[in-house]
């Protein structure tokens, strides 16, 4: 059943109109509530990542990470990081390009901040109605993200040709044909997702996944995306904008002080802000079992939003655990020869699928017989067809390509076993793997 | 004399490699079949291309004399544009014959496919039906129409098949060497496809593992006996050090560290140690003064906290030292032992 709804800051507004309140006095008091809420809401989500970072990564070492300041966990270290960050003097080198040395940090941290304006965080319930929690719900929602997510780039060029210090220009190079490079494989699986959703405001995918979430049909896609948007938030393996081992520390070596953290803060969203985007496009966004009804309908929502999503950052500093920096010319030819074939055979697979009318990939777009009597105005309102349902509808030749693509999903499906099973085995390179498999072979046979 | 000295300088002939030595026919032994092969080819796609785009239809009206001189008129800037072509890129022939040479590696065997693939396709399908529409006008085959089955072209089919079966026959070896090498390739993403998810598991069993971290100020671990700390000089119960002047660690330590001084006593004829200074702070712990010393009286401590201020105070002297440390044990022998 589609719902008609409406976003939380809407309701707030209708209420600060019901108060008597001017329309413009309103919005500019939305505006400041919408502000105080992210600005609150990413330095927690910051604090809590640093930590949870340093922590993680210390357990995959083997050694306990900070545990110094507020007892064993270290839960107050964040914030003795932020303090010491905040006293520190802010100095500006002498030969800087000072307008676009000073200008950088914001150019990096300001488009990240806005990307919370699409982002869904929830459903709620009030007064009997669906409420999104969502700032705006705008219809170009993912190319909103992705125009924002290029934006850095130019404040990462500004800081690296700023600073006036060679390894600053280098990691801003390096950051800059990386980001290009690998928003290109990031763009089209996100297309894939979007033909999926037959819309690009988040809310929409996130309602297109109700029965199935997008990850199953779109598995490769959602691996691009996965790795994409490690390197577009120049983390390891790809954190070769910021290699401390060969450009000191990139484009931020010149920075101190708060200018600094800007930086630090901007990276840290941006890994929320990619991990949610996973979420949304590819896990259900909020979507899950609601264990307490419609009451508590805003909580249960927002707790499997922020579930995923935090699984995704655990997956991000998994990674960075686990992986060693690759090379740059390993990073151009991963992007261009790998990444962006794989993508572009999903976004053939996906169009040819929905052509076809593949009711695993677009059965929520084939309105039922009740949209011919909402058309004639018999109905208020229509739904679309169950998968089942639309498998009965099909066409012969869209049955045959039904089959097809299930026969390609079982290959897809045994080589992704294949490789668990290999994993599951435990560690040995391929030679050694089929000389034992063969050993195997001939002890049966005897 | 100028003569002979030019002619000793001038270098010996080298002895030519094989294959610059024997003449060019013997090398590439094919070379000119293909070549010749070459030339009947293209003569046969240029009459193929002609005959497909119905260039030679008004020939057939004309009478021998006007065919003759059609040929001669309009047959020679062809026939010529051909020589020309034979003339400038005969070695192209050479290199169909001999891929592997080119570029001296077998890239192309990687892309080899590819070019096969289209190629084939291309004369496979026929999409212009040059091939198809010469063969049927060539032979004295009509098209089948059996009801309910769209025309079907008999020469055509045969015309396809002898394609692939020419494919596969000069391109066998090609083919099978492209496919090695996809082969190889596609192992390799296996491999990497692999690796990937057993280094994650790896990394993700480590959440699970206890630490192995020693907090070091709370906790320690026991050094080994034989771990290189400070030096110290030892002595004997007595309280009398084992040193007899012979400074052969000062001849061993690699970076001259050690100052030994050492006056001889008139009586015993000995040396007796005088002073023993060592500069530890450019100390590398290699342990050779230890290893060296005869009577083993340099040795080193398991003691590694001894930080300072000032690289002078690194300057350890061991003799001082040793004074200190064991003046109530020389005391209660009656002092006698100081040397």
């Amino acid at each position: 059943m589609i719902v008609s709804s409406t976003t939380i800051w809407e309701a707030l507004r209708g209420l600060l109109l019901g108060w008597g309140i001017p329309y413009a006095w309103a919005q500019a008091i939305m505006l400041f509530v919408a502000f105080l809420t992210v600005a609150l809401f990413i330095i927690i989500t910051v604090l809590l990542l640093t930590l949870l970072e340093r922590r993680l990564i210390g357990w995959i070492q083997l050694r306990p990470g900070p545990n110094r300041v507020g007892g064993r966990t270290g839960i107050l270290q964040p914030i003795a990081d932020a303090l010491k960050l905040l006293f520190k003097e802010d100095i500006i080198p002498l030969n800087v390009d000072r307008p676009s040395y000073l200008c950088a940090p914001y150019v990096v941290f300001i488009p990240v901040m806005l990307m919370f304006v699409v982002l869904p965080f929830g459903i709620s319930i009030i007064n009997g109605a669906y409420k999104y929690i969502i700032i705006s719900d705008l219809n170009i929602g993912l190319a909103y993200i992705i125009a924002l997510g290029s934006i850095q780039v130019i404040g990462i060029i500004m800081a690296g040709w700023g600073s006036g210090n060679k390894y600053a220009l280098f990691g801003a190079m390096r950051s800059v044909a990386q980001i290009i490079s690998y928003e290109v494989p990031m763009v089209l699986s996100l297309i894939s997702v979007a033909l999926f959703a037959g819309s690009l405001s988040l809310i929409d995918i996130v309602q297109a996944q109700s029965t199935l979430w997008a990850f199953i049909p779109l598995f490769p896609a959602f691996i691009i995306m996965l790795i994409t948007a490690i390197a577009e938030t120049n983390r390891c393996p790809f954190d070769l904008p910021e290699a401390e081992s060969e450009i000191v520390a990139g484009f931020h070596i010149e920075y101190s002080g708060m200018r600094f953290a800007l930086f630090y803060l901007a990276e840290y969203v941006s890994i929320f802000v990619m991990s949610s985007l996973i979420t949304i496009c590819f896990f259900g966004g909020w979507k899950g079992p609601m264990f307490l009804g419609e009451s508590g309908l805003w909580f249960t929502s927002m707790f499997w939003f922020m579930a995923k999503t935090f699984f995704f950052v655990w997956c991000f500093i998994w990674f960075r655990g686990t992986f060693p920096r690759i090379r740059v010319d390993q990073l151009m030819v991963f992007a261009w020869k790998f990444l962006l074939p794989v993508a572009v055979l999903q976004l053939i697979y996906v169009g040819w699928a929905i052509t076809y009318r593949n009711p695993v990939f677009s059965a929520f777009r084939i309105p039922s017989n009740s949209a011919l009597q909402a058309y004639k105005g018999e109905l208020s309102s229509y739904d679309y067809m169950t998968m089942g349902g639309a498998l009965k509808v099909l066409t012969t030749s869209e049955q045959v390509a039904f089959g097809i693509s299930v026969i390609v999903a079982i290959g897809v499906a045994l080589f992704l076993a294949a490789i668990l099973w290999r994993t599951y085995l435990g560690y040995k390179p391929s030679h050694v793997f089929t000389m034992e498999l063969a050993q195997k072979g001939r002890e049966n046979d005897d | 004399m100028t003569e002979e000295t030019n002619i000793s300088i001038l270098p010996e002939p080298e002895a030519a490699s094989e294959y610059h030595e024997k003449p060019f026919a013997e090398t590439v032994s094919s070379g000119f079949k293909v070549f010749a092969l070459f030339a009947i080819g293209w003569f046969l796609i240029v009459f193929l291309i002609l005959k497909g785009l119905h260039l030679l239809d008004e020939t057939a009206g004309l009478t021998l004399s006007g065919k003759i001189v059609l040929a001669l008129v309009a047959g020679t800037p062809l026939v010529l544009a051909v020589l020309v072509l034979l003339r400038f890129y005969w070695w192209l022939s050479l290199y169909m014959a001999h891929f592997s040479i080119w570029g001296r590696a077998l890239n192309w065997a990687k892309y080899f496919w590819f070019v096969a693939l289209i190629a084939s396709t291309y004369a496979y399908i026929d999409p212009l039906d040059n091939v198809g529409r010469s063969i049927a006008r060539a032979l004295p085959i009509d098209q089948l129409a059996v009801y309910g089955i769209p025309p079907f072209n008999p020469a055509l089919v045969l015309f396809r098949l002898v394609v692939l079966l020419l494919i596969l026959l000069f391109c066998f070896s090609y083919i099978k060497l492209a496919a090695e090498i996809a082969w190889n390739w596609m192992k390799e993403a296996w491999e990497m496809a692999v690796s990937f998810p057993q280094g994650l598991v790896i990394s993700a069993t480590n959440f699970l593992r206890p630490n192995i971290c020693v907090e070091y100020p709370e906790y320690r671990d026991e050094l080994p006996e034989n771990f290189r700390g400070r030096h110290l000089l030892a002595s004997d119960d007595s309280g009398k050090h084992l040193c007899i002047a012979c400074r052969a660690c000062e001849r061993a330590c690699p970076d001259r560290l050690i100052l030994i001084s050492a006056v001889r006593n008139p009586e015993t004829k000995k040396l007796e140690l005088t002073g023993f200074l060592l500069d530890n702070s450019r100390c590398c712990f290699c342990g050779l003064c230890e290893d060296s010393c005869p009577t083993y009286a340099v040795r080193h401590t398991t003691d590694f906290e001894y930080s300072c201020y000032d690289r002078s105070d690194l300057v350890l002297d061991l003799f001082g030292e040793y004074i200190v440390r064991t003046a109530e044990a020389r005391g209660k022998l009656g002092g006698a032992n100081v040397s």
